[in-house]
This record gives C-alpha cells, structure tokens and sequence, in this order.
C-alpha cells in the first residue's frame, strides 16, 4: 500500500438551494500523511471529505489524486476508501465477509480473500472474529472492522468521518494511538474529519482549521496551538483569554493595542497597520501571577481580582476578572499554597511573545 | 388482563375482549371448522334420499292444485285461472300436469264445474279428503328425508379424491400461476420500493406514496373493468397501435391481448401491486443509506449492491409480500373471470365457484378449497424455508 497525494484545485460545493457548502478551496495534502480537517460541525469539512471521495461532485474547481484528476470517476473507482460515521457495517455479513467485501466486488478468488480479510483483521488485532456478526463485537472492535474493511481495497487515500466520536473517552483515546499506528504501518495517506481538537492535535501530521466553508490555516497542530493565523483558529483550538482594541503603534514584529484595560503589547505576525481593529489572545497556561518578584520579565500587567479557584490536581485554574473582562489562568501547582480569598486583587502579567495579535473579523 | 382493566376500565375491558371473542369465534374459528368439517363430510344426494325429495316437491305442488281448486268452488262465479304453481320453476313441471308414477294421478285437477249445490259439496268433500291426506303423506315424507336413514351423510376423504384429473391439473397449474404473478410483482414492484425509501426525505417520497394508493380508492372490479378497456380487442392498446399503424382495425387486425392468461398475469400484478410495495418499503427505508454508500465505496457495482446489501436486508419484506401476492392471486376469482372470460386456461378458484353455486355441491367446494389453502400453506412454508426466512423475521 502506498499513499498518494490529494490536490484541491479551486474545489467549492454549492447544494441547489443556494447553500454555500464549501467556498473555492486550494488545498495539498501530502502522501502519506495524516491530514485532519478540524471545525465545528457544518463547517463543510464532511462536504470536502464525500467530494474526494466522489459521493459529491464540486460545483467549481478540480480534485486530483496522484496527480490523476477524479473528475467523472465515481466513488466505485477512486482509490480512496471511506470509514463513515456510524461504520456501516454490513450486519448480515459475518466481519470476515465484511472485510473481504471490497475484494468480493472486485472479483477475487473465494481462498484468496479469506486470506487476505484473516490478514488485515491480524493487523488491527482481531484475529479469530472472523466469524462473529459486527453486532457482536465491540464498539472498539467494530471500529477496528470498519478500519481493516477500507484497508482491504489498498487504497491510496483513506478518508475517516469522525469515527470515533461514537466511542466513550478511554476508548477513543486508545483508538487515536492505533489509528496513528495503522496509518505508520501502511503508509496510506489519512484525511481524518473531526470537531474535536485534542484527536486533530494528537494524531495529525498536519491540521486544517475550517469554518463556515473556508479553510482558515493549514499547519501541524503546534504551529495551529502557537501561532494561530486567525481569530476563529485562535479560539476554536484550546482557550484563550480574548482582549478587543485598536492598533496605536505596530512595527513587524509587535503590535500595541488600546484596550478598555490599558495598552498592551503582542506579536504581530499577520502585518497589521496602525487604527485597526484587533484582538490579543493570550493561552490561560502562558499567564502568570505578577507575586512575589515572578513578575520580572512580564511585559504587559493587568490588576484583577480573584473569583474562583479550581484545584485540578497538577496545575490550578483560577478564574479572574479584570474589569468586566474574565480571564482564566493555568498555572502549575507548586506547592506554595496560593491561598488566596475570593475578591482579593491579584496582579496577573503576560510577556509579550506569549501574546499574539490579529485582525478583528467584520 | 389485570393490566387491561387497571388501563381501559371494567366495562371497556369486558367490551374488548367480548369483540374479539366473537371476532376470533364467529369469524374465524366456526366458520373455518364447519367448512373443514364439510369437506371430509360426503352427501350422497342420488338414489333414495334425491327420489324422497322428488316425491315431496310434487306433493305440494298437488297440495297447491287443491286449494285453488277449494277457493274456486266457494266462489262459483268467480271461476279464476289457475295461478301458475309456485313450485313449478323448481321442479321444471307444469303444474296440471302430473307425471306418471304420480300416486295421486286419478285425482288431478278438473276446472270445478258449476252445478247443483249437492254435487258442488260433495266434490268439496272429496278435496279435502284428499287435501289432508296429502297433507299427511308430507309430513311422512319429511320425516323420513331429514331422518336419519334417508340422508347419506358420512365422514370419508371422497371430495379429496373424487377429484377429477382436469380438476387436479387446474389446481396444480394455479400454484404455478400464482408463482408467475408473485414473481412478476415483484420484479415490478422492487424498483419502485427501492425508488420510493430512498427518494430522500420529505415531500418526495409522500407523494410517490400517495401516487401508488390513490388508485386503490377505486374499486377492484372498476380497476379491473379499467384493464379489460385497456386490452380489449379495439380497445385503448390496439387503437395507440392502429393509430400508429402498426395494425390496421379496418382490415380487422387487431392483438387479442384479452381472455389470455398473460392478461390475467398483468392485471393480477397491478391489482396486488401495493401488498408487495409496501412490506418492501418498509424494510428498504430501515436500510442505513450509509451501507449502500459503503459498498459503493468499496468498488460494488449497483447489481452487487442489491444482492449483497439491499436484497438481504429486505428479505422479510419481500418475504411478506410475496406471500401475500401468492395468497391473493391464488385465490383471486375476480380477475380470472372477468379478464379471462372462460377463455383462457381455468384458475383454480373458477373451479371451487362452481363447485359451490353451479354443481351446487359444497361438500366438495369445501374440500377444493381447503385442497388450495393447505397446498398454498405448504408452498410457503417451503419457498420460507429454501430463502432462510424464518417467522419472527416476518414479525418484524
């Protein structure tokens, strides 16, 4: 098996009731990559996904798929294997028939793809189910046959839609780790679907964040956590504390911003000019409490008062609020005991190249 | 039942179950029981019993003749025609016209002459002399036909096997029919079922729904009437093929697509169309759309997609709705008769109808079709058995 590469030349979906599904998108995603497009449902990433697989054919723009162009090849002919939502499964079929399905179709011998299926369910550690129903299985294991059912067909790219979000949290955090083992193992490019960030962050080579149909960055998950490009990327991936001004002084490398709290300073990487409307994100964990002499190298300080504190074990959350802003701090439990009242003042403080700037949308 | 009475009430309770008491007895249960039973019960209706019964019709036409005559005598004046005998039609005899094992023969009717009174009393004397001992040689007669003895009634197989080799190649040529017609319906009716459960929500699939039932508020013999018009000799399908010259009904050309059992097999399939539509829809729409695109994905082709997904899956509706086509056609009466016109090879149940009201024996009537359900139920049991489809499947 060999993954191939996917080029989206321009690709946009309107439905005929004038539904904008996907605007005109250019996108490469690499071979053998696990590629996740990361949005909140609606966002049109699962109309992307049954566009390169062929079940939607774009309104505009051109697929390729190793370099070959899909346009009037149908879903039956591309060399992309689908893992869908609820799996669909065939429940008449034994999981063995299941798996062998795809060579069934395509003709092969009964001997042969018996051996083949009992080798992929080997891969994804089912051996022995062959000849159990899917409803008798897991939800774990089903997932598993899902998986080796699309493996079966070798195909180039393998697309999944969310499959895991119908699994409980410990399963879904031990199928994240196997799905990234079987993607290693194969070599076949991955495009996984998901509005989960911490399953876009952990598994994939490289994320998309889209939303209302466009994509909106396209990068590993550090540089989408670090260096969101966009206000939506920067909220929708972790959390952050938001604060809304207007640019007053921007050189190419920082940017001060005039808030309702006083001027503040981050990094200024999308190039914004004087008088523009900004936000300035900062993460809750690069926050820190401006006590006892840790506030050295802190280049912007704000004076907030406590509201809430939450021991969470490792580290505290500790929810604030400077003004009528709310903000939310991570920081690590050291052991110092910071017993602190409700309502007492407490400076907080954050250095500039822990806070980025961007454009205000509309 | 203690949970029926704590949800409806006692006396809604005791309603329900009175209702389906009476439905599930004299409905169901006794009907079905005295058809069984009439069928392995033989009446022997020639010799004794037929000329008993012979003799009694003509008794009472006699009785008849001599109160007419009675009436006339006291109205001398009036002297009436003879009403005609209301037993005449059934007996095929005219009144005053006795046959000759008549044992009453020397007495039969004479217009009463008017005369003197002595004569006119005497006569009358005579008449009903006679009228009563008529009177009682009937109710002899009566006795003896529904006693006992006279009426050969046994319990034996003979309406089984009495049945005659036209008969039995009739019957088994309609379980071969009945075959035909479920198998036409439902490659008719597969398409549209798949068509209709996968239409996609909403508006679509309701009207289609409603397009295939709106014929079915039209009665079924108008329906058929509708089909006969259709292929009539001049009628709608040869006048579209005179019309674009294919024959000519001028030069007397013309298809006669009536009184032919592919007639009967084509109305048949549209009357029973929508008990096979409809257990099909019901299952194909339970179908995860997402396991048709799946196989697609996985590189089936559409014919693949519906033996290995579409057709498994809808197998209990397919099951039921073949077994209703079967059952319906089998025992359909109306389309063979009207569309058939006896001129197409005879269906089974032509032959249970005659049995029944023109050889007016329902003995036998009976026993053909409790031959026809049993062999029906047979067939079934088997066809369920050889596509693996078990009871509780059709349950669902």
């Amino acid at each position: 098996m060999h993954g191939q590469d996917v080029t989206l030349n321009g690709v946009s979906m309107r439905y005929p009731n004038g539904f904008v599904a996907v605007e005109p998108t250019d996108l490469t995603i690499r071979a053998g990559e696990f590629f996740s497009i990361l949005g909140p449902s609606g966002c049109g990433k699962t109309t992307i996904l049954r566009m390169i697989s062929g079940f939607l054919d774009p309104t505009t723009g051109s697929i390729a798929i190793g370099g070959r162009p899909m346009d009037g090849i149908g879903p039956n002919q591309r060399p992309t294997a689908l893992i869908f939502q609820n799996l669909a499964l065939f429940p008449l079929m034994s999981v063995r028939e299941n798996v062998a399905f795809g060579l069934e179709a395509r003709g092969m011998a009964k001997a042969e793809r018996r051996r083949r299926a009992d080798d992929l369910l080997s891969l994804v550690a089912l051996e022995g189910q062959g000849d159990k129903k899917p409803g008798e299985l897991s939800g774990g294991q089903r997932q598993r046959v899902a998986v080796a059912r699309a493996l079966a067909v070798e195909p180039a790219v393998l697309l999944l839609d969310e499959p895991l979000s119908a699994l409980d949290l410990k399963l879904r955090q031990h199928m994240r780790a196997e799905l990234k083992d079987i993607q290693r193992k194969t070599g076949v490019t991955f495009i996984y679907i998901t509005h989960d960030q911490g399953e876009a962050l952990t598994m994939s080579d490289r994320i998309a964040v889209m939303n209302r149909g466009r994509i909106e960055q396209v990068g590993p998950g550090e540089e989408i956590y670090n260096a969101p490009a966009t206000a939506f990327a920067a909220t929708f991936v972790g959390e952050q504390n938001r604060f809304t001004g207007t640019v007053v002084d921007a050189d190419s490398e920082t940017a001060l911003i005039e808030t309702p709290l006083g001027r503040l300073s981050g990094l200024n990487r999308h190039g914004l000019k004087q008088g523009e409307n900004a936000h300035l994100f900062v993460r809750p964990e690069r926050m820190a409490v401006a006590l006892n002499g840790h506030a050295a190298d802190l280049d912007n300080r704000l004076d907030a008062r406590l509201e809430r504190r939450d021991l969470e074990g490792p580290f505290l959350n500790l929810f604030l609020r400077a003004g009528d802003m709310p903000l939310t701090l991570h920081v690590t439990n050291a052991g110092d005991g910071m017993t602190l009242e409700k309502d007492a003042a407490l400076p907080v403080g954050f250095r500039r190249k822990d806070a980025i700037v961007l454009r205000a949308e509309g | 039942m203690g949970a029926l009475t704590r949800s409806f009430g006692k006396p809604l309770s005791f309603g329900f179950i009175a209702l389906v008491a009476i439905w599930l007895f004299g409905l169901i249960l006794l009907p079905q029981i005295s058809m069984i039973q009439r069928a392995f019960q033989v009446e022997d209706r020639g010799g004794v019993s037929a000329q008993l019964s012979i003799d009694i019709d003509k008794l009472y036409v006699r009785k008849f003749d001599i109160e007419q005559q009675l009436k006339a005598l006291e109205q001398p004046t009036a002297a009436q025609p003879q009403a005609p005998s209301p037993f005449a039609p059934s007996m095929g005899q005219a009144p005053a016209a006795p046959s000759p094992n008549d044992p009453f023969a020397g007495l039969s009717a004479k217009k009463a002459p008017a005369g003197d009174p002595a004569e006119i009393e005497a006569k009358r004397k005579a008449l009903q002399a006679e009228q009563n001992a008529v009177s009682a040689k009937i109710a002899d007669l009566e006795a003896q036909e529904t006693g006992p003895a006279a009426l050969d009634l046994r319990y034996s197989l003979e309406n089984f096997t009495s049945m005659s080799a036209v008969h039995f190649q009739i019957f088994v040529a309609t379980l071969f029919y009945a075959l035909c017609v479920t198998v036409l319906a439902f490659l008719v009716c597969y398409p549209v079922a798949y068509a209709v459960a996968t239409a996609g929500a909403g508006n679509r699939a309701a009207m289609l729904l409603l397009a295939l039932v709106v014929p079915y508020a039209i009665n079924e013999l108008l329906r058929i009437f509708a089909w006969v018009m259709i292929l009539e000799r001049q009628g709608l399908f040869n006048s579209i093929l005179n019309a674009l010259g294919v024959i000519d009904f001028s030069a007397g050309e013309g298809f006669r697509f009536v009184s032919s059992n592919g007639a009967v097999f084509a109305v048949m399939v549209y009357a029973y169309v929508l008990f096979m539509v409809f257990p099909i829809y019901n299952t194909i729409e339970t179908l995860d759309r997402n396991q048709i695109e799946a196989a697609r994905d996985l590189g089936a082709s559409t014919w693949r997609i519906h033996t290995r997904i579409v057709i498994p899956h809808a197998k209990p509706g397919i099951a039921v709705g073949a077994i209703m086509t079967f059952m319906l056609s089998a025992g359909s009466i109306a389309v063979p008769e009207i569309v058939g016109r006896g001129m197409h090879p005879d269906w089974f149940s032509q032959v249970i109808y005659r049995r029944f009201f023109e050889a007016d024996s329902w003995n036998q009537g009976a026993a053909y079709s409790l031959a026809l359900l049993v062999a029906c139920m047979v067939f079934i049991l088997a066809v369920m058995a050889v596509f693996k489809v078990g009871i509780r499947d059709i349950a669902k």
